[in-house]
């Protein structure tokens, strides 16, 4: 016996199909490029919300120091900002990319992933760690490391919080590019192009 | 050529293609997305593409073999982007024994029993291997499936061959029963 019943089999699963309205395709392709830039704003409502209460930080802290790690926090705001901006435009894709083989096509998105959440450290978290430090730290700097005594355990927490979060977001970032990496090798092996 | 003209020729494509090819694109989607709801989507984000794609159609392919790239690497992408939770890994056709469902006493190989366990299979299935199997239930010929995935030669035949000796197994404990 062969194989033919399950391709009539497969085949009579839905046995009619045809074209949507052109109007819909055109308003669903405007809808994409609205995604995105809907998308691109409230990343940079946010970035603005984090300058404006920063700002304000740098001004009104009674600590100079911290009030420095507040207008450093505002400027590494500003490059993230930049490089959302500038990875988030590579996210359309254009039509010759739709038309590439599809293993080709599938391989280019997972090498951009793991681009992107490889080097987040670099772009994402070191950005914000200078401002953050002299933020947390900016009062020991100034006053000595003796005032620590008189932290209470909140203020101890919310030293460690902040480590812990972005240490927490390096460590997943790693692991799913570790992962995306793992499927890179096997499209490479079925291609022929792990070499 | 003029921005109308340009427009309208890839309209006439776009729907000549989606007339011939969107049972196609009915079935691929349901290939890759289970939930009725993201599938309907899924077929739009296909269309949608598809009529962007004959914007810069010259017959690079076969029109065929264009029509399947484009729905095929959407539906990756949409798996890719998804975030929907897997309850089981996916794995690749040298892993698979069976075809989905072989424990039913029964051995059910009528059309409809037969249609959900190819579905149930291709779900298990990883992106590359999943394409396989699609393109080859689409009849599709090796040279063909390898030009749409970009699998070398021996790569399309070797999954083929395991393809075949899957679909033919249901029939062969058949035809033991009997």
């Amino acid at each position: 016996m062969n194989s033919d019943p399950a391709k009539q089999a497969w085949q009579s699963t839905v046995a009619v199909g045809g074209p949507l309205p052109l109007d819909q395709l055109r308003a669903g392709s405007d809808r994409f490029y609205r995604l995105i830039r809907l998308r691109n704003r409230v990343e940079f409502g946010a970035c603005i919300l984090v300058v404006i209460v920063f700002t304000a930080y740098a001004f009104l802290l009674p600590v100079e120091t911290v009030r420095i790690g507040a207008a450093t926090v505002v400027g590494g705001t500003l490059v993230v900002a930049w490089q959302l901006h500038r990875r988030a435009s590579a996210l359309v894709p254009p039509e010759e990319a739709l038309a590439a083989a599809t293993l080709a096509h599938q391989r280019a998105q997972m090498v951009r992933q793991r681009d992107a959440l490889g080097s987040v450290f670099f772009w994402y978290l070191l950005p914000l760690i200078p401002g953050m430090l002299l933020m947390m730290f900016g009062a020991m700097i100034e006053h000595g490391v003796g005032i620590a005594r008189n932290f209470r355990w909140t203020e101890w927490v919310s030293l460690a919080l902040a480590p812990a979060v972005f240490a927490g977001v390096w460590w997943l970032n790693r692991r799913a590019a570790r992962k995306l990496q793992e499927g890179i090798d096997k499209i490479d092996a079925l291609t022929g192009a792990a070499a | 050529m003029t921005d109308t003209n340009g427009r309208s020729l890839q309209d006439s494509r776009y729907l000549a293609a989606a007339r011939e090819h969107g049972a196609m694109i009915e079935r691929l989607a349901r290939g890759y997305e289970a939930d009725a709801d993201l599938r309907r989507d899924l077929v739009q984000e296909i269309h949608t593409a598809l009529w962007r794609s004959f914007a810069i159609f010259e017959g690079q392919c076969s029109e065929r073999s264009w029509v399947h790239r484009i729905a095929h690497n959407v539906a990756v992408s949409h798996i890719l982007t998804g975030r929907r939770t897997r309850r089981m890994p996916l794995v690749g056709l040298d892993q698979i024994a069976e075809l989905a469902g072989d424990d039913d006493p029964e051995g059910q190989v009528g059309e409809r029993a037969l249609s959900q366990r190819l579905l149930a299979t291709i779900h298990r299935l990883a992106p590359a291997d999943r394409q396989v199997m699609l393109l080859y239930l689409e009849d599709l010929t090796a040279a063909e499936i390898g030009e749409v995935t970009g699998l070398s030669a021996s790569a399309v035949a070797v999954r083929i061959h395991r393809l075949k000796a899957l679909l033919a197994k249901p029939y062969r404990s058949q035809e033991k029963c009997a």
